[in-house]
């Protein structure tokens, strides 16, 4: 059991994701490992294929409806000359237990856009297949459809060959979520439940502030919670052991810091009623951090602390909490972001041991960091189309070159990776999975 | 004339580990002292080993000391390289040849088979007494620093490279490490002119 486990969720281990047709995004493939980093030149599309993960996920929950107003959505269509009517496109490869067994699945679907008034848009094709996941073994078809036709295997014996009505905008693993007399049904479920966090707030100033205010549906909420400080607390009255591990962490890495305190301040009731749609509630109580510091003679509140140590502090803290969100990949743009570079080897390598099944996906643009990171890990996002974003990850060949090449030079692998990315006429395809005249 | 013998190690785990290292040896001096200088560099850092090992060289330990004294460098290292170590790899003839040129008069090199967290199981016991775990607690992990971890994890904590070591280190029967370690240490012993049987 790893360290950040505690309790019983056999969540979908993501292995791989394939997003097509999202903005600029152009048949991005990407395998994880417990920390898999994208690097490219500033808007290129390393966000996009954050995004386009999320939305991937977020589609297979949403309802019709919702999908509609999804694939409805201008701003996220492919306005490339060259992507123009290129359908979305998403494949997923999970790991999970199934009867006592590790199982691969491989799930995607594609759908296409309205890309104008007249067309709906509508599911195009999904298909589900799974096998135990042991060398040589054959996937099992489990869903099959196209515009036409959806079929899906309906016993264990049979072929996949069972018809099933759907909407145009409705998934195939969404209904067979009521068919609980399918052999797969929990694989079923699990794919309906998978979840991402995405962490991109370069400024976590505001999740500092003690608040009251509580999104309607999210008052029990840890991951996506508006105040950090309140989720600190549930942490701390629930998961005892993680708030210790939360702290030991952090003050690993800031040895000044002695303690972190968190208080709950009961508040005066609200006078007066909240509308029954307002979306939120008010809380009777607000929660505030703080800090007790080596050099200071009394704790201070957490949001006194540095950009760097307040952003830090709250990817810890939600990392630590995934493992009870039941969340499958943890999205993080730019952790570096004002962070001094000497606690970047430290800061990394507790981030991964913090990790069980859930996996991290980070966009950086620092060579530190990269460096650190084995180049196995590494997505490079370079142009072979003029605006379309593509990412490469490095060949088998090209991961040792790359850093024999760098120590030629007296480089870190990461200087000598940024500086061919900002350089055009580099030969960084040379060390790509790419074919250079594609 | 003057003698320094310079520590190079990454990681304050390390230096703590190498100063109980350079003390067991000075118990086992004829005389209980050297008869030179001792000093421990932690170089993890962005620039990487060899330049921290450089910079610090020519501009901490030689004002300090002076051109006329005679430096030993001593190279510390794990002969596996760890997923999250900085790449490329460390060259080390190049840092070898860079301190000879800025003055060092040799190197030698204590490299701890597989890593230095191999070294520090040797005393399993004493780490599991330090962490508060059951006396049958078992030990699991395709590597050193990998079984480390994983005690670590089951006290609810985290142990990664360059980490201080809060007390663990001076847990260590260091004695039963330098008997278990052998070879390895025997230049670092040598240097120091303490002779240890193998």
């Amino acid at each position: 059991m790893g360290i950040n486990q505690m309790k019983g969720y056999d969540i979908m281990k993501i292995q791989a994701v394939l997003i097509d047709g999202f903005k600029n995004l152009s048949n991005v493939k990407i395998t994880f490992d417990n920390i898999t980093a994208l690097v490219a030149l500033n808007n290129f599309g390393k966000s996009n294929v954050l995004s386009g993960i999320a939305f991937g996920l977020a589609y297979i929950k949403a309802g019709t409806e919702d999908k509609m107003v999804m694939m409805s959505n201008a701003d996220l269509i492919p306005m490339n000359i060259k992507m123009q009517c290129r359908n979305y496109r998403y494949e997923m490869e999970v790991l999970t237990e199934y009867g006592g067994a590790d199982y691969r699945v491989l799930y995607g679907y594609e759908f296409s856009w309205r890309s104008s008034r007249d067309i709906d848009p509508q599911i195009i094709q999904e298909y589900l297949k799974i096998k135990p996941d042991v060398k040589g073994q054959k996937y099992t078809q489990l869903i099959s459809r196209n515009a036409g036709t959806a079929l899906f295997k309906s016993c264990e014996t049979g072929r996949c060959s069972s018809k099933i009505r759907v909407e145009p905008s409705e998934l195939v693993i969404n209904k067979l979520k009521a068919y609980d007399e399918i052999f797969y049904t929990e694989i079923i479920k699990k794919l309906n439940g998978m979840k991402m966090y995405m962490e991109n707030n370069l400024d976590a100033k505001s999740f500092y502030r003690p608040n009251p205010i509580i999104r309607k549906g999210y008052e029990d909420e840890m991951i996506n919670a508006e105040s950090l400080p309140r989720v600190v607390y549930n942490l701390s009255m629930q998961r005892r052991e993680k708030f210790e591990l939360l702290k030991n962490v952090f003050i690993q890495l800031f040895p000044d810091i002695e303690d972190i305190i968190v208080q709950r301040h009961k508040i005066g009731a609200y006078e007066g009623e909240l509308p029954d749609d307002a979306p939120f509630i008010i809380a009777n109580s607000i929660h505030v951090l703080y800090v007790k510091d080596k050099n200071l003679i009394n704790p201070i509140d957490f949001e006194m602390m540095s950009d760097g140590v307040k952003r830090v502090f709250m990817i810890l803290a939600k990392i630590v909490v995934s493992s009870d969100s039941n969340i499958s990949l943890i999205a993080i743009e730019e952790p570096e972001n004002s962070v001094h570079p000497s606690l970047f080897h430290a800061y990394i390598q507790i981030i991964n041991q913090l990790l069980t099944d859930c996996k991290v996906i980070i966009t950086s643009h620092s060579p530190y960091i990269i460096s650190y990171l084995e180049p196995a890990w590494i997505h490079v996002g370079i142009n072979i189309i003029p605006g379309v974003a593509q990412f490469f990850c490095l060949k088998k060949s090209g991961r040792k070159q790359l850093q024999n090449d760098a120590a030629e030079l007296n480089m870190s692998m990461g200087d000598y990776l940024f500086s061919m990315l900002s350089d055009a006429e580099s030969n960084i395809k040379d060390y790509l999975e790419c074919d250079a005249d594609e | 004339m003057n003698k320094c013998l310079i520590l190079f190690v990454e990681g304050d785990t390390e230096v703590e580990f190498y100063k109980k290292v350079v003390a067991h040896a000075r118990s086992l001096h004829p005389k209980n002292r050297f008869d030179t200088c001792i000093e421990y560099r932690n170089v993890k850092g962005i620039s990487g080993f060899k330049s921290n090992a450089i910079r610090k060289f020519k501009k901490e330990i030689k004002p300090k000391y002076g051109e006329d004294c005679i430096y030993t460098v001593v190279l510390c290292s794990d002969t596996d390289v760890f997923e999250f170590a900085p790449k490329p790899p460390i060259k080390w003839k190049e840092v070898e040849q860079e301190l000879l040129a800025g003055g060092a008069s040799k190197i030698i090199h204590v490299r701890a088979e597989h890593s230095i967290e191999d070294w520090f199981l040797y005393d399993a016991e004493s780490i599991i007494g330090f962490l508060r775990l059951g006396k049958n607690t078992k030990i699991s992990g395709a590597s050193g620093y990998e079984k480390l971890q994983n005690l670590y994890r089951q006290a609810n904590k985290v142990y990664f490279k360059g980490a201080k070591s809060n007390g663990m280190i001076a847990r260590l029967d260091i004695d039963k490490i330098a008997n278990s370690v052998g070879a390895p240490l025997k230049p670092l012993y040598d240097a120091l002119g303490v002779k240890v049987n193998q």
